[in-house]
């Protein structure tokens, strides 16, 4: 049996705007009367984390500012001064903040000046996040995200409350998302993080080299205002004149090979602190939990209800390596940049078999992700062929006309015409992952080759059809098919089939809504109204 | 292909058949005065930049020329195009168009899965006594657009898709 949703109900994916219920406080205050629940504060220690936060983010400056000008200084007790205002901040906003859950509703009243009133149906909650980064754990305190669901489309269908302690934190979960208890060890477990993913993996993640990235950009940003950074560049201006005197070729090879070992280093760091710790399990009541992160760690709820499909994504380096990633279809989740900041990656980087049991086991079916895909025209084919031929074409074309213009490098175009053999090779991966069928209740569709695509969508969730044709589709008679759909990427495509095999598609998928549409070839055409 | 459903299997080579009514003829008008507001500012820059520099002044002029070639054949072919090809549809159950002209596009969605129906006239449309009718659904790719049609068609279509879709949707709880 499926454990997807096949009623296909998107009535509760209305417009987000009624979700939360956001006002001044003072128009809420008659309602607010008449509810005896006691409103709870926010953990206490979080004033302490403010305070020492505040007070080492200002502390290189009021250093720096001491020893230049004496401790006595304007600048000093300007700075001193700036600090305390923003630490009284911090502790007016901590006073005025309160929450509370009554049986329909959660509440959150907060304001210092502009005192607000937020509410929330409790039936509307779809998501409790909690968050600890390092100034957090340091703390044993959680930043909790309260999620609406309503967040497909704009940010804003979420309301933080920073930060509680643990205990209340998982309280406030478990009254919210009821049975769904935050247990590293409840429900039935469908995937935790394998032994060596990380060093197998971990190198060729771009989520991860974003991370690491974003890492060693706040160490230079430290060591910048710490002012160490002077005489530790010394290595690298060397390092800078090694290069530029050596032969081209050995200069290339030196900067891509350390290009590539300084991204494989960073992106297996960044590996490690976003899915360490992973741990997928299905708890009773139909939801999906997920664990992930070693310093700042996630925990994601999942409806099963809410659950349309899933998606089986293989980057190029991760595909190299037989590894592969899923992501879920769901109303309420974003499908965000590098999926791992939105809530909606199933699974990290992992075995190719793993991620494929992990698929069938979400689905409740295996056939999805194991059933053959029905090939493309080979129409498709040359038409992979002749767009790698003209994307080349046009990119040497353009820089041998700046060369003949504009005085350009030859070397330019000469270097590019290395695009054809590449493109070439591109094009032939495009059309093998080429594949599509209607199969056990599901639309699937697979390609791509830079990030190969396979995506299963159960059928009731397919809420309408776009069969796009461009100029050059219609000289080959293809159709790009688009499934749209309320979860996820909002559209799901099955590029470049034959007319006829794409209306086969949406036939199989969507019976009786296309049927009344199509007519077999030969019928003569209804005539025009 | 072996797409295994009974299905499909037994009806064999198929067509969309076009949605059964045309938008309104004054389509063409306002598709014409779209395209020449276009165009007349992408050929007032080109003049305005050619006149201004001296350098490469015969290359611009060619350009130019171009251009308005191109501005013509695109006044004179492509709103006639686009109406041969802009249909549309509203049944029992769905919204089916069809739109486009160099590259075209079907579009269906059931009525079951509207959540807003709505109509709005921009400032040409308004003058020639058009008016655009947009239907969407709970996707945020799944709009649909039908384009030109006479303010009278409009109207009450839009009262009809509101019912159809409230129908619908009581009907599904």
């Amino acid at each position: 049996m499926s454990q997807v949703d096949q009623s296909g109900s998107d009535t509760d994916t209305k417009p987000a705007d009624d979700a939360i219920d956001k006002r001044p406080l003072s128009e809420a205050q008659a309602e607010l009367a008449g509810d005896q629940t006691p409103w709870l504060r926010l953990h206490w220690r979080t004033l302490v984390m403010h305070f020492v936060s505040e007070v080492t983010k200002g502390l290189p400056v009021l250093i720096g500012v001491a020893l230049l000008g004496g401790i006595f200084s304007g600048w000093t007790i300007f700075g001193l001064s700036v600090t305390a205002l923003v630490i009284i901040a911090a502790i007016l906003r901590w006073t005025a903040t309160h929450y509370r859950v009554t049986p329909d509703q959660f509440q959150v009243r907060r304001g210092v000046f502009n005192r607000s009133f937020i509410s929330i149906a409790r039936d509307r909650i779809r998501s409790v996040d909690m968050h600890a980064n390092l100034s957090h754990r340091v703390f044993f305190l959680k930043k909790v995200a309260i999620g609406t669901g309503q967040s497909d489309r704009k940010r804003g269908g979420e309301i933080h409350l920073e930060a509680l302690s643990k205990r209340d934190a998982e309280a406030l979960r478990l009254s919210l998302l009821g049975q769904a208890v935050l247990d590293r060890t409840a429900g039935v477990e469908l995937a935790r993080m394998g032994r060596n993913w990380w060093l197998r993996f971990g190198p060729f993640t771009l989520s991860g080299l974003i991370l690491g990235l974003a890492g060693v950009a706040a160490i230079a940003q430290a060591l910048h205002e710490a002012d160490l950074g002077r005489g530790s560049l010394g290595w690298l201006r060397a390092l800078a004149e090694q290069i530029s005197n050596a032969p081209v070729w050995l200069a290339v090879l030196e900067v891509v090979a350390a290009a590539l070992l300084v991204m494989a280093v960073l992106s297996t760091v960044g590996y490690v602190l976003l899915f360490g710790g992973y741990r997928l399990s299905r708890e009773p009541g139909g939801v999906l939990h997920l664990f992930r992160g070693l310093v700042s760690t996630r925990a994601i709820t999942i409806e099963e209800k809410r659950l349309r499909g899933v998606e089986y994504s293989e980057p190029l380096p991760l595909r190299t390596m037989g590894g592969a990633r899923l992501i879920a279809i769901t109303t309420g989740l974003r499908v965000g940049q590098g999926s791992a900041r939105g809530g909606s990656l199933l699974l990290p980087p992992a075995p190719r078999e793993v991620a494929k049991e992990v698929a069938g086991s979400i689905l409740g079916d295996n056939a999805p992700m194991v059933v053959p895909l029905a090939r493309h025209d080979r129409k498709a084919r040359n038409r992979r062929f002749t767009r790698a031929f003209w994307f080349s074409t046009i990119v040497v074309g353009l820089l041998a006309l700046l060369w003949w213009l504009a005085g350009l490098p030859a070397l330019w175009w000469q270097v590019a015409l290395a695009l054809y053999p590449v493109t070439a090779l591109l094009a032939a991966d495009r059309w093998h992952n080429l594949g599509h069928t209607v199969a056990g209740g599901y639309l699937i569709s697979r390609y791509g080759s830079l990030v190969r695509r396979r995506f299963m969508l159960t059928t009731p969730a397919v809420i309408g059809w776009r069969l796009r044709q461009s100029v050059f589709q219609r000289r080959v008679r293809l159709v790009t098919v688009v499934a749209t759909t309320s979860g996820g990427r909002q559209s799901y495509r099955i590029p470049d089939v034959g007319r006829s095999e794409a209306l086969r598609i949406t036939l199989a998928a969507t019976p009786e809504l296309m049927r009344p549409f199509l007519e077999p070839v030969g019928k003569s055409r209804k005539p025009k109204a | 292909m072996d797409v295994p459903n009974p299905d499909i299997d037994e009806v064999g080579l198929l067509r969309l058949r076009e949605p059964a009514h045309r938008v309104s003829r004054k389509a063409i008008r306002w598709w014409s005065a779209r395209i020449a507001m276009v165009w007349t500012i992408l050929l007032a820059g080109q003049l305005v930049w050619w006149l201004n520099t001296s350098s490469f002044g015969e290359l611009h002029m060619w350009f130019f020329v171009g251009s308005v070639v191109l501005a013509v054949a695109e006044f004179l072919i492509e709103p006639r195009w686009r109406y041969r090809v802009h249909h549309w549809e509203v049944t029992e159950d769905a919204v089916y168009t069809k739109s486009g002209w160099l590259s075209q596009e079907w579009r269906i969605a059931p009525l079951s899965r509207v959540q807003t129906v709505d109509s709005h006239r921009g400032p040409f449309e308004r003058m020639m006594g058009l008016a655009t009718v947009a239907v969407t659904t709970a996707s945020a790719n799944g709009a649909i657009h039908i384009e030109g049609l006479d303010q009278e068609v409009a109207e009450p279509l839009v009262d009809r898709l509101t019912r159809a879709a409230r129908a619908a949707r009581e009907d599904a709880t």
